[in-house]
């Protein structure tokens, strides 16, 4: 899928967030988030396979007005590896996100989602056109919910000499309301899988723990 | 046949077929005609016409009113005629037939009324009264108003159609008039079943013999009155459920368990081969997914009690209840509400002196 295929899904999406607002979602939102996740990559490239255990600490902001969703995320972290011969990687992770809410329990997201991995002997950068589906359900109102995400690049760039392949992910959590309605706990594991049309391939894992607050 | 038979036989259907005026003369019109003649003393003319007038029988007849009237004016013209004797036995004649006759001193002379006193005291003869149709309920009575002509014995006794005496309802003398009371049950104290029935009054002269017997026919039968359909059962439909439902508890439980199961698939679904050496501590978030699913399982109480509906299906079932049980009552009531119906005939009159 092309770069201007993903500009057409935002596009669509913009549209879609300026329909009629769901009931009691027409005042602005805004809510921050903490989030702080221990991280396993895995990479497998022509020399081998490299595993590198870390963590990752990310921010993230969640505007809302009506069906329109904007999500800004960012994060840094450091992952390492036990085996000999793997450098260790700063890892910064950041998206920025335009989303509609189509359902009260169902958002879709677009919009671009960066990666860099920093070593010693270099500086690789990932940039995915992503297009995600959130859904979210009751466990105990006003107190429990679980939430589902998928994505898929529909579009990608790497600064290797292979050309991008595919990226998609997926993540499952838990979300706690324990002050209603300001503050919310969240535990969730996720999982992505981007490749090159090499071969190549980066799989990164999170287990993450947040705590996000509505701030309006 | 010859010309002198034909007209023969021509005027003999004529005189046949001519309408006599005689005929065509209402009873009520002989009487008004005889009073004229009394009145204007032509005594002898007055006589025929009131005998004439009494002769009417069936649905041409005299009212009993009228006929009584008749009567006196016959016992009237036949004194002024002086056949006393003839007088004093159509004055016994209608002192038999309607006892509560009393004739008005505007219309006859003192002698005539004296004549008729005097034939009254010496005929015993009751005349009897009932409502046309009465219903009876339980402890009403039926009155029955005996007119008498004169002091004398009377028995009144309710019998059967058959003649089988079933109650002596009154026995006694009676002067003007009396009323004799029945409850509807015979000797034995028992409701009588549904048949004909008679009430039975002789009266006897001063020696005690039967001069008179008037029978009152009674039909006599029950009114049950129609019972209330009881209230339509509840359909339940309209109760509210009473425990909680599972299904609700469910739907909180499984998206628990897809996060756990999820945890589980994802890192084959997403990365495929790749998913070998996959983080352990995702084991967390599916192990605190299942946990937050079984307490939401519970937090919804599958298959307790809900006190508020139970109260409501309660207050449904005592109101529903309640109901039943007044229409019950209600056509208990009815049931019980069983009214004699009595239908009086017009008395006739048998013995010795009857009109």
């Amino acid at each position: 899928m092309s770069r201007a295929t993903a500009f057409a899904l935002a596009a669509g999406l913009c549209m879609a967030a300026a329909s009629p607002p769901l009931v009691g979602q027409s005042a602005l939102r805004l809510s921050a988030a903490a989030e702080g996740a221990t991280v396993r990559a895995r990479s497998l490239i022509p020399s081998g396979r490299e595993r590198l255990d870390g963590y990752l600490f990310a921010g993230e902001g969640l505007l809302s007005r009506g069906r329109a969703l904007l999500r800004l995320r960012y994060g840094q972290g450091r992952l390492t590896s036990d085996s000999a011969g793997v450098q260790p990687r700063s890892l910064t992770d950041g998206a920025a996100l335009l989303g509609v809410a189509a359902l009260p329990w169902l958002d879709f997201w677009a919009g671009p989602h960066a990666r860099s991995y920093v070593t010693d002997l270099g500086n690789q950068r990932w940039l995915y056109w992503e297009a995600r589906a959130s859904a979210n359900a009751q466990l105990v109102p006003g107190q429990l919910q679980s939430s589902f995400d998928g994505w898929m690049a529909v579009a990608g760039r790497v600064n290797v000499p292979e050309s991008f392949g595919s990226a998609r992910g997926a993540e499952v959590g838990l979300i706690a309301l324990i002050a209603r309605p300001a503050l919310r706990l969240r535990l969730a594991y996720r999982i992505d899988q981007a490749r090159l049309a090499a071969g190549r391939r980066e799989t990164v894992e999170a287990v993450a723990l947040s705590l996000a607050r509505d701030l309006r | 046949m010859s010309r002198r038979h034909a007209a023969f036989i021509a005027l003999s259907a004529g005189l046949l077929l001519a309408p006599w005026p005689g005929h065509a003369q209402s009873a009520q019109g002989v009487l008004a005609a005889a009073i004229r003649s009394y009145q204007s003393l032509d005594l002898d003319d007055a006589a025929g016409l009131l005998t004439r007038a009494l002769t009417f029988q069936g649905s041409d007849a005299l009212s009993r009113q009228n006929r009584s009237r008749a009567l006196m004016y016959l016992a009237a013209t036949e004194l002024l005629r002086d056949h006393r004797d003839s007088a004093f036995a159509v004055s016994r004649r209608l002192a038999s037939y309607e006892p509560r006759y009393r004739p008005s001193d505007l219309d006859f002379p003192p002698r005539t009324i004296a004549l008729y006193d005097s034939a009254r005291r010496v005929t015993p003869a009751v005349f009897a009264a009932a409502p046309a149709d009465t219903a009876l309920r339980a402890g009403e009575m039926l009155l029955v108003r005996l007119f008498g002509s004169t002091y004398h014995q009377i028995q009144a006794a309710l019998m059967r159609e058959s003649g089988t005496p079933l109650r002596i309802l009154y026995a006694g003398p009676i002067t003007d008039s009396l009323d004799v009371r029945w409850d509807g049950r015979d000797s034995s104290g028992a409701t009588v079943p549904n048949g004909e029935y008679r009430i039975a009054v002789e009266s006897r002269d001063a020696g005690g013999r039967l001069v008179r017997s008037l029978r009152l026919p009674l039909s006599i039968s029950r009114i049950v009155s129609d019972t209330l359909p009881s209230p339509q059962a509840l359909a339940s439909a309209a109760f509210l459920p009473e425990r909680r439902p599972v299904g609700p508890a469910l739907g909180a439980f499984a998206p628990a368990v897809a996060v756990g199961a999820a945890v589980l698939l994802l890192p084959n679904a997403v990365a495929g081969s790749e998913s070998n050496g996959s983080s352990k501590g995702r084991l967390v978030v599916g192990a605190t997914a299942t946990l937050a699913g079984i307490y939401a399982l519970f937090r919804r109480h599958p298959g307790d009690a809900i006190p508020e509906n139970v109260a409501r299906n309660q207050v449904m079932r005592v109101g529903w209840r309640a109901a039943a049980d007044s229409v019950a009552r209600a056509n208990i009531a009815r049931r019980r509400d069983v009214r004699l119906r009595v239908r009086a005939g017009e008395p006739v009159v048998q013995g010795p002196e009857a009109p």
